[in-house]
């Protein structure tokens, strides 16, 4: 009885463990690419047109690139109770300049409803979408989370690019434009090129 | 009924599920709400910010750095901890809103149609075999890259979606996003680790590295005659097995009159010495 106890528990570590690992390549090959995808934005960072890594004024890196999130390649649960709410997040917008700027942020070429959620250790304006404060050099938002969340009605969903645009970061004093973030929400076959680092509150 | 029964028999312990909701859980989150307006941070104040698992993946990936600043997290799982070791693991049994949940739903479904492998395994398994599993993919995930694998922190957190549901009963208008890691992990912590396991404790067993790493704690704590635990004397038992039947986490295995009281289970939540009228299980030091 006790020995086969201790089999069926070792069975059960087996299957534990095997359904840990299934889970973390499912969350890289499929979660993280396409579904809720979190990415870093430094500024300012100009135009992202490829991927790219920049520097930080203590001497850190990171990285950016366009978003492209393929829509046929999201998760089957993600497809059949949801396909029509997608979104994006972040918590690292990071000043790699050596001023402080106050941002806002905005999407550009906007076909559909995007809700905006944003939290942080500085407060945020809704109206203007700007930040009350500024980010000092070389810091970011402490305790911040972003999520965009694109409504795609049925029409757009039979389209084969749902949004294209790009998220703009402003400098709210001076409206320039710091970082330019190109977006792209599309049905495709090929594998999607969104940021693969995911998980949340990862160093940067 | 059978939950009127359990609640009324130990309404203490429901108090403080209840408390525990309304401590960590958004709209309300009292203890975060006033912990950020002590530091004067406008961050949102949910669930969230006390994470049970992102502390461990930093930890294990070797990510030290991103703790700086982050004192509420700190201090949460520096105090889970040190109760867990003096006290046994209080925060598991009494105010974790995810395993509370979970447990509390289980009580809606007849014993029978419940999953029961207390007798056929060591639940301590379970428990480490997830804690294992977790360490293994963080650092598979950070340092052996080519693998292809990610973190299973915050694409399988029950919390998130803890916060997620109750968010969505306090503002049915706004937007909720679900994805499919998420929609998994509401089948696996509130479907089968909740109704359809008995005890409603599956999601803490097998998916919670903070319940974990608090049982190692207390199974530490448990050897010092200081420490607080629950202890058994058999003296008075009728081998009615009501002990082994309302243990959420499986933690109790009865032979005859003697029983294997599991420490790497047991989250002090006192349901067996709430049930046992002969006054066998006892709470108290040494």
């Amino acid at each position: 009885m006790r020995y086969k106890r201790l089999i069926y528990s070792a069975v059960a570590v087996v299957i534990i463990a095997a359904l840990s690992v299934g889970a973390g390549a499912y969350a890289k090959s499929t979660l993280n690419r396409t579904e809720l995808v979190h990415f870093f934005i430094p500024f300012p960072a100009g135009s992202v047109v490829g991927p790219m890594t920049v520097d930080k004024p203590d001497g850190g890196k990171v990285f950016t690139r366009p978003i492209v999130i393929n829509v046929n390649e999201r998760g089957i649960l993600k497809r059949i109770f949801q396909p029509g709410l997608e979104g994006l997040s972040t918590h690292w917008l990071i000043n790699i300049d050596s001023k402080p700027h106050r941002i806002g942020m905005k999407f550009t070429n906007v076909n559909v409803p995007i809700t905006w959620e944003v939290a942080g250790a500085i407060p945020w304006d809704p109206q203007s979408q700007t930040f009350k404060e500024a980010v000092a050099p070389g810091e970011q938002i402490r305790d911040l989370g972003i999520d965009w969340l694109f409504l795609f009605p049925p029409e757009i969903r039979a389209q084969s690019v749902w949004y294209e645009g790009s998220l703009v970061i402003f400098d709210a004093d001076t409206g320039e434009e710091l970082t330019i973030i190109p977006i792209k929400f599309q049905v495709s076959s090929k594998l999607g090129e969104a940021s693969e680092d995911a998980c949340c509150y990862k160093k940067t | 009924m059978k939950m009127l029964v359990a609640i009324r028999r130990h309404k203490w312990r429901y108090v403080a599920f209840v408390s525990g909701f309304l401590l960590f859980v958004a709209p309300s989150a009292l203890l975060i709400r006033a912990v950020y307006h002590w530091m004067g941070s406008s961050a949102n104040t949910d669930l969230h910010k006390v994470c049970f698992r992102m502390p461990w993946d930093w930890i294990f990936t070797g990510d030290f750095a991103i703790f700086e600043g982050r004192y509420l997290m700190i201090s949460f799982i520096i105090a889970v901890l040190v109760v867990a070791f003096f006290f046994g693991p209080l925060f598991c049994g009494w105010l974790c809103p995810v395993g509370s949940s979970s447990e509390t739903l289980s009580r809606l479904m007849p014993r029978k149609c419940k999953i029961n492998l207390s007798r056929k395994i060591n639940p301590a398994a379970l428990r480490y075999g997830f804690l294992a599993s977790f360490v293994l993919v963080a650092v598979l995930s950070t340092y052996a890259v080519g693998l292809g694998l990610a973190g299973i922190c915050c694409r399988y957190c029950a919390a998130s979606q803890f916060q997620n549901i109750v968010n969505v009963i306090f503002h049915p208008t706004e937007l909720a996003y679900w994805h499919s890691g998420g929609i998994m992990v509401i089948g696996a912590w509130l479907i089968l680790g909740g109704i359809f396991w008995q005890g409603g404790r599956g999601w803490c067993l097998y998916n919670c590295p903070l319940g974990a790493i608090s049982n190692i704690f207390h199974f530490a704590g448990s050897k010092l005659g200081l420490t607080y635990k629950i202890k058994h004397d058999p003296t008075n038992c009728t081998e009615c097995h009501k002990c082994e039947d309302v243990c959420p986490t499986w933690a109790i295995k009865r032979h005859s009159k003697e029983i294997d009281l599991n420490r790497h289970t047991c989250n002090a939540c006192l349901e067996c010495v709430k049930v046992c009228h002969k006054g066998c299980f006892k709470y108290e030091r040494g």
